[in-house]
Order: C-alpha cells, then structure tokens, then sequence
C-alpha cells in the first residue's frame, strides 16, 4: 500500500508542476497567475474538487507521442463560490500553450454536461494559443462539441467566460456563445483572424491589442460584457455578477434581505431632470440612488454608451435594469444599444430575474448607416425581447417617450406589468416641435407671423400632450407618480408580481431578428 | 543616326513626382502600348522602385520585374543601380552585389546604369564586372555636379577612367538639374571627342533648363537622352517625351517614334495623373521652376531638409547662415556631388556647424564616416584640418569600403530560412532586412492563411 500511495504521489505531484518551473515563471513575468493560481482565487478556499486530472491526449501522430501534457493542458473540476456550487474549467497556457486537443476538449464537455445536468453555473477560463494542429481533426472536433454544449447549456446554468490570455480562431465561438465574457486589459485578446492575415488579405494594419484586446471588445464590438484591470480584479467581478443571478433557470436569483429600507424615500431624485427637456443628465444618478446600497453592476459599460443596462438589488431582490442614457447621444436608441439591450433582457428573462426599465428616449437614431446596418433588424430585437420576457417588468418613464421607441421600451403595450410615470413624462407619438408643425401646419401657413405661430402652437401642444395624463387617462400608465417614492413604488410593484406566471404558446423556439 | 530616348516615366518620373508610388498594375496595362514606341530603352526598375514595392505595395520587386519583362516583348529594359549600395543606402558586401546584379539580369533588366554618389570609381567596379559577365549592357553614370574641381578636364579624365573598365556606355548623370545649355555643350563635346563610348544624358527639369540643355547636347553631339511621358515630366522630373521628340521632327536627330503610340500612352497617364493630383501624391509645388536650386547649388529636397532641420532646433532665422555654410561644407568635404547620401551629410553638418557656433565642434556619425573614407574617396582633397579635428586618432580607410565587408548571403539565408520561396528572397533580405521580412511574412500569410506571430513552437495555432 506505501508503495501504491507513493506512486499516487508522485504522479500527482508531476501534474501539479504544469509546464514546468520556466513556462510558470513566464506567465508570472507577463502579468498572469496560473491556471491553478486562478482556481484557488476565483473558488471558496479549499472547496475545489478536481476531476480528470490524470487525463492524458492520445495522440501518436509527430512528436505527440512523446509528450506528456499535464492534465492535458485543462484544469477542470467544481467547488463553491460564496457557498454556491459552481463547475470550473481553467486552460493551462504553461502546458505547450494551453493549446486544444481531443482530451482537453472531452475534459470541457465533461464539465459542461455535469454543470447542466446539476443545474450549476460554469465558469471556463481561458488561456490557449489555439488547436494541437498535430491532432488535427480530433482537436476541430473537440471544438465543435464544446460549441454544441454551450448551446445546450444556454439558458439553463449561466456560463461564464474569463479571457484571460489569448483565445483566437474558432475558439472565441465558446465564449461567444455563453453568457458573459471578462476580459483582462492588457493581456487577453480575442480574434477570428490574426492581424498578418488581416494585413496580407486587406492590407489594414492594425496591433494584437487594437485588434482584439480588452478595451476594443468593451468599447467597439461588444464582444466583451466586463473588463478588468487584472486577473484578481476579473475574478472578483465574476464572484460580484454570480450574486446577482440564480444557479439555474429553475431557481430565482439569491433574496438578501436588504439593510436599505424599503420605505426609503428618495427626494434627491427631484432634481436630477433638468426642466429644459433637450438637457442632458446622467441616468445612473437615478439608478444609484434607487437601488439598494447604491450597489449597481454595469453590463458593457463602454459600449454603445446611449443604452445603460446592468444588475442591483431593490428591496433585496435581484433586477435587471435597463436605462436609455440621455447623457449620450440624447439615449437614443440604435443598433448596438439596441442589441444591447435585447441581449441583456434576454438573460434576465431566461433566468428569472425581474426587470425595471428607466424610460427617455428620443426614438430611433436618423441616419444612412444606421438604416443600412439593420437598426429595423436590431430595433426589433428590443420589441422581441421585453414582448418574450415572461418575468417581471417594471418600466418607469422618466421623461421622453416618443413614438416606436417608447413602445419598444418595455411599455404596457408590449406586456409591462407595470408603468409608472414622473410628472415630468411627455409620453407621445413624436416630438411636440414636430407634431405641432403637422398637425398645425395650415394655421402657421396663413398666420401673419408664422413664426410667432409656430412657437404659440408647439406650447399649445406641449401643454396638452407632452405629459403623462394621456397616456394614463386610457391605462398606458398605471400611475403617475412622485420621483420620491420611485424606490418604494418598485419595490411593491416586485412584491406583488414576483407571482407573476404567465404561458406562452408551445414552440421550438422563436425567430428573434437577429 | 537620331538621338537614343530612354522613357523614364515608370522609374524616374514616379519617383521624383509622386514618391514612387505608381503601381506595377498601373505600368502593366500600359506597357504593350510602351513597347510599340520605338524607344531606346524604358528605364522600370532600380532607385528607388525596389524599396516602394516592399514598403508601399507589400510587393516583391522582382514579380514586378519578371511581369514587366512579359509585357515589354521588344524594347530593352534599364534600371538604376548605386553601385556598391544596389538599390539600397549603404554599402553591400561583393557577394550580394554579384547575386543582385545576375539576378536583375536574368529575370530581364538588359541596361543597367550604374553610378556613385563620389564618383568613385572603386564603388563601380564590381557592378560593373557582373553586368559584362552576365553579357548585359553596363553603362556608367558621372554624378553631375559644379565645383572649382569639377571642371570639364577632369569629366574627361573620369570618363577615360570608365571606357579603360570596359562601360558599353557612359551617361552624364545631372540629378539636380545644375547642367546649363551651354555648360552641356562643352562637356558633351569634349567627351564626344575624346571618349569612343557612346554619351547620354540625364537631366532634371528642377531648374528649368531641362529642354534647352538637352537641345545644346544633342548639337553637340550626345547619343541619347531621358525624357518622361509629359503627365509625369518637367519639376523635379525629367523633360517630356513628347516635346523632344516633336522638336526634333524632320531633322537629323529624330528618333523616328511612333507618334501615335506617345499620344496613346501619354492619354493613359494624363488620367492617372488627374487620380494622384487627387490623392495629394502629387504636389503642384514639385512642378514649379527653382532656380535656387542652382543658386545655391542645393537641391530642391535639401533646402526643405535644412529648414525642417533648424525648426526643430527652433532656429529657423539662421536658415540664410546655413545657407552660406553649405558651399563652405562641401569644400572641406573635398566637393561631393550633393545626391543621397552625401546631400544629407553636407547638410546636417553644415546646420550644425551654424548652430554650435563653432565648426565641426558636433559632427554627426556619418560625417565622421565621410571622412574616414566608409563612402569612398572624395572627389576633390578634404581639407585636412577639418579631417584631423574629426577623426583626431582614428585611422582612415584607404581600401575601396567594401573590401571590408564580409559576404552576407550565408548569413542572411539562414536567418529567413522559413520564409524562403524564390530564388531572390535573400538577396532581397541582404538589401532590406525588415522591409523584407515583414513582406515575407505577409506573403506567407497571405498564402498559407497562417500568422506567424500566432504560431507557438509546440505546432499549436488558433484555427
């Protein structure tokens, strides 16, 4: 028995070396802790379980056959975070680059399959300089069952991904197709194709990191909901979004009961809108002081920054809120904000988390490249989303409301539960400037001034239209509300519609625009 | 016997008006036409094209070269070579020297005009034995400058100097467009008489002489002279084609072109002329005369270099003291012609001298290079005091420069081992290491599909 415990031993301890005293040296010299280093963080101290750790490729093509691979180059196994069971898999980039063979890959879906089967979020950390090329086929096909779980796996767990080196090729389709992708600035990149072939093929010229770094997928594309200024930092984020939201689509995302009052009035709220309706304020002013602790995780901070969406509590519950920002471009929506918005109230949908919406919004942005990049195709991914979205939805129209967007966002029309109004609302089928201008077109045609004409008729309608009363006379708003009680107006609105079922028809699935 | 035209437009004429930015697409479609002209020779390559190609066009020069060579069934192809420095800017050892030169031949270059900023024969000579051994036509160009020492005596002696090596052809290289009407006529002349080789000239419209002084030559007797398609001629380009040859209608000295053919090619190239004046790559100001530039004996591009230069040092007011020092300069530097390099040299040195206040108190490395010979032999005596004071204990070289250097291709070979595909390739890498490499790694990926930064040793890459 000594002897068998001894070879146990050692074996074990060989694997635990990863790629060896340099390659670990390495890592360390560029800013990155290990795979196993990133376990030990990201997870309740010693609630780590590994499994698969003897797991070697069985490739015998080249020089494969002579080279042993710890653990295949993919640390993977399940623990805790904050007490709640979570699967993990973590890419050893000190182990011949982290790169993907066939075992390495069953060692993910192994992962996946467990973490959908319990009903446990998953978090996969990457790291990989991309496919064992040596293995050829086998490590394609290790992709493509990965890319199948993730599919699977899509709105049951939440999945999480960590780039945390470089993840290139047809591997960034994993955590493209999961639900949130962190990226640490600086030292992880995600690209198709490499900037060489870029400049061979297009002859644009362009850096790793202007390419696919961190603050290019935050702030262009989108790819990237967080960003982290290290890896301690990513890993913290990940623990800060996981207490947001439920393990599965059959649980409700954690309740914790709130040191912030529920009866907490919030009179600053009165003068954060401007009385000039065309002034610009800052939406997350609002958002802070309505959520409990003034605690709110913004998704894609910087990307299409017109839109605000992100995670708080009110009243202990987990929300999802989702804001037109005025501050930008006047919280006009267009096509990223759009698809921004449509992805994140898709999440919270598919994971039971009700959503309260902060209405001002111009419309839709005018534009040849907005109409010519689809914004009929990605403004209706926000109609879709909130008439889908079967959980709560709570709306709270602050100021502008005009035309289709204030349709599309969240009104009763489309299924909110709830709409409260500020007095402040001007809820209507455009602009009064441009109403005023048709509907008396006539009258400032024949008046002697028209000008005077035209001013006196906008205030015509701006007194009878551009408020809330309208739109509450006929049930479009459930009440008008002082911005005060917002907080307390949200927090029962919850309370009674946290109940709330409501059947679709049974279909495969819908045809989002997308 | 009518004068010989060597069309410049694809080589000369791009390079001096549009920084050599005319594309081999460009050339190509206009080619067959080029070849039907009559001309003596279409210089295509050289100077500065091989650099562009790389650097711009993320091109290999020499698939233009070889295209080019297809297209031009009839018409002898000429290219410029500076000497020891090919058709880069500095130095190369003799076994890159004789692999460029067989290779430009082979692949299809039939004239190569070779010249040294010096005037240094030494910088010459190994060009020049490859070009006769791979049976191509070697002809040798003076660089054409004014100087006390530069007198029509001493063109003589250099042009002997140059028949007794074996040139097919020797051709007076005026870069800087400072050979007047009649100065030409006397030196073409003298070397008509006293020289059996044929003589050609080469000019610059810079100064506005450009047509006149070709007309006093051919008086005098030379046997050919370049000209340009006239939407890439005159400024800082060469006279236009058309123009010479009409002028020289129905006398002895036509070159009997097929006028239609001109017109043809110069109604293609008036088009891409209006496209470069378009896209800012051609400036009007380069068309302009400048007589300053014979003035001063400075070119055109130096005097925008000095001022650039004193800006920098916030001293633009001393731009007339500079302009002082510059004759004083390149008398102590023993009367370099003023081409690159030696035009940056004599400039930068003489900017300092204004600016420390003291001459030659700063000199800059290559100064210092200059006088230890690294360049080759000045034309004229340096002044000796000014060489003590620079090189104090340091010993001058008295070999020619690249005797001392050790052949490269081995070396080169090895390190671009990879990326190698042609039989060029190296040659290609001695000339422009980075330039080269960063194209060879653009064609691999634009080949294979793969990026070779991507690639990690153990064959893992992201697919």
């Amino acid at each position: 028995m000594t002897d068998k415990l001894k070879e146990l031993k050692q074996k074990r301890e060989r694997i635990l070396k990863l790629g060896g005293e340099d390659k670990i040296k390495k890592q360390h010299d560029s800013k990155k802790l290990t795979c196993r280093e990133r376990i030990e963080y990201l997870l309740d101290p010693g609630s780590f379980n590994e499994i698969d750790m003897f797991v070697e490729h069985r490739c015998q093509e080249f020089d494969m056959k002579d080279t042993f691979v710890p653990c295949d180059g993919v640390v993977t196994g399940y623990g805790t975070i904050n007490g709640r069971k979570v699967f993990v898999y973590a890419q050893d980039f000190t182990s011949i680059g982290g790169s993907l063979g066939e075992m390495h890959a069953k060692k993910i879906c192994k992962v996946l399959d467990l973490a959908l089967k319990y009903g446990c979020p998953v978090i996969g950390i990457n790291d990989s300089g991309g496919a064992r090329i040596q293995e050829g086929v086998d490590a394609l096909a290790g992709y493509g069952e990965i890319f199948y779980r993730n599919t699977m796996a899509s709105g049951v767990i939440p999945q999480i991904a960590a780039i945390m080196g470089p993840c290139a090729g047809g591997a960034v389709y994993s955590p493209a197709i999961m639900d949130f992708i962190f990226m640490v600035d600086k030292t992880s990149q995600m690209f198709v194709t490499g900037p060489q072939v870029i400049k061979a093929v297009t002859g644009e010229e362009i850096s790793f990191e202007e390419l696919g770094g961190a603050y290019t997928h935050s702030s262009k594309s989108g790819v990237a909901h967080f960003i982290a200024e290290d890896e301690y930092h990513l890993l913290d984020m990940i623990k800060y979004l996981l207490s947001f939201i439920p393990s599965n689509n059959m649980e409700d995302p954690p309740f914790i009961m709130s040191s912030d009052s529920e009866k907490r009035l919030v009179p600053e709220l009165e003068g954060i809108i401007p009385s000039e309706p065309n002034k610009a304020y800052d939406v997350k002013e609002i958002i802070y002081k309505v959520v409990d602790n003034q605690e709110f995780l913004e998704v894609q901070p910087y990307f299409a920054q017109n839109a605000v969406v992100g995670f708080g509590r009110i009243g202990g519950f987990s929300v999802g809120i989702v804001a037109n920002q005025p501050k930008v471009n006047a919280g006009v929506l267009d096509y990223d904000s759009s698809d921004k918005i449509a992805r994140f109230v898709r999440f919270c949908d598919a994971f039971n988390i009700p959503i309260i919406t902060f209405t001002d919004v111009p419309g839709f942005l005018p534009g040849v490249n907005q109409e010519h990049n689809g914004i009929i195709r990605h403004g209706a991914k926000v109609l879709y989303a909130y008439s889908e979205a079967t959980v709560p939805k709570i709306n709270v129209i602050l100021r502008k409301a005009y035309g289709g967007a204030y349709i599309a966002m969240s009104s009763k029309h489309i299924g909110a539960d709830f709409v409260f109004a500020w007095p402040t609302a001007e809820i209507a089928v455009m602009g009064p400037d441009g109403a005023a201008n048709i509907i008396f077109r006539k009258e400032i045609q024949s008046a002697q001034n028209p000008e005077e004409e035209r001013k006196r008729r906008i205030e015509e309608y701006t007194q009878k239209f551009a408020n809330p009363y309208i739109a509450a006379a006929r049930g479009y708003v459930d009440d008008v509300i002082e911005p005060q009680l917002t907080r307390n107006k949200i927090i029962e609105a919850l309370k009674i519609s946290i109940t709330k079922r409501e059947q679709r028809p049974p279909k495969k699935h819908g045809n989002i625009p997308l | 016997m009518g004068v010989k035209i060597t069309e410049t437009i694809l080589r000369d004429a791009h390079q001096s008006l549009i920084a050599t930015r005319m594309t081999t697409e460009q050339m190509l479609e206009i080619a067959p036409v080029l070849d039907q002209v009559g001309y003596y020779s279409v210089e295509c390559w050289g100077g500065a094209t091989f650099d562009a190609c790389l650097r711009f066009f993320n091109e290999d020069p020499w698939e233009r070269l070889k295209k080019l060579r297809t297209a031009f069934k009839k018409t002898k192809l000429q290219m410029l070579l500076r000497g020891q420095n090919l058709v880069g800017y500095r130095h190369y050892s003799d076994d890159v020297v004789e692999e460029f030169v067989k290779k430009a031949i082979y692949y299809g270059i039939d004239i190569i005009r070779i010249f040294d900023a010096l005037n240094d024969i030494r910088n010459i000579e190994m060009a020049l034995k490859v070009t006769k051994k791979e049976k191509g036509h070697a002809q040798v160009a003076i660089s054409y400058t004014v100087s006390p020492y530069h007198t029509i005596e001493n063109y003589v002696n250099l042009a002997k100097q140059i028949e007794e090596l074996g040139a097919d052809s020797i051709c007076i290289k005026d870069m800087a467009g400072l050979l007047s009407p009649f100065d030409a006529y006397k030196l073409v002349k003298a070397l008509k008489e006293q020289v059996k080789l044929p003589i050609h000239l080469h000019t610059h419209y810079t100064t506005g002489f450009g047509s006149m002084t070709y007309l006093k030559a051919i008086e005098a007797g030379v046997d050919g002279i370049d000209t340009a398609l006239s939407p890439l001629a005159l400024g800082t380009s060469q006279p236009p084609t058309e123009t010479i040859v009409y002028a020289l209608e129905d006398t002895e000295y036509s070159p009997k072109l097929d006028l239609e053919k001109i017109n043809e090619a110069s109604e293609y190239f008036k088009v891409l002329r209006e496209e470069y004046i378009k896209k800012g790559l051609l400036d009007p100001k380069v068309l302009s005369v400048d007589i300053n530039a014979f003035h001063y004996q400075i070119p055109g591009g130096m005097l925008s270099n000095l001022i650039s230069q004193l800006k920098e040092q916030g001293q633009e007011d001393k731009l007339d003291e500079v302009l002082k020092e510059v004759p004083e300069v390149r008398k102590d530097f023993g009367y370099p012609p003023l081409v690159t390099p030696t035009s940056q040299i004599v400039g930068t040195q003489a900017v300092l001298n204004v600016v420390a206040g003291e001459r030659y108190k700063l000199v800059t490395k290559e100064t210092k290079a200059y006088f230890k010979g690294e360049y080759g032999k000045p034309p004229a005596p340096v002044n000796e005091e000014v060489k003590r004071k620079i090189l104090k204990d340091e010993k001058e070289i008295t070999c020619r420069p690249a005797d001392l250097i050790s052949p490269e291709l081995e070396n080169a070979k090895e390190k671009i081992k990879e990326y190698i595909e042609n039989d060029t390739d190296v040659v290609t890498y001695c000339l422009f290491p980075q330039l080269a490499e960063n194209f060879f790694k653009l064609r691999f990926a634009k080949k294979y599909k793969v990026d070779a930064d991507l690639v990690q040793g153990n064959k893992v890459y992201p697919v």
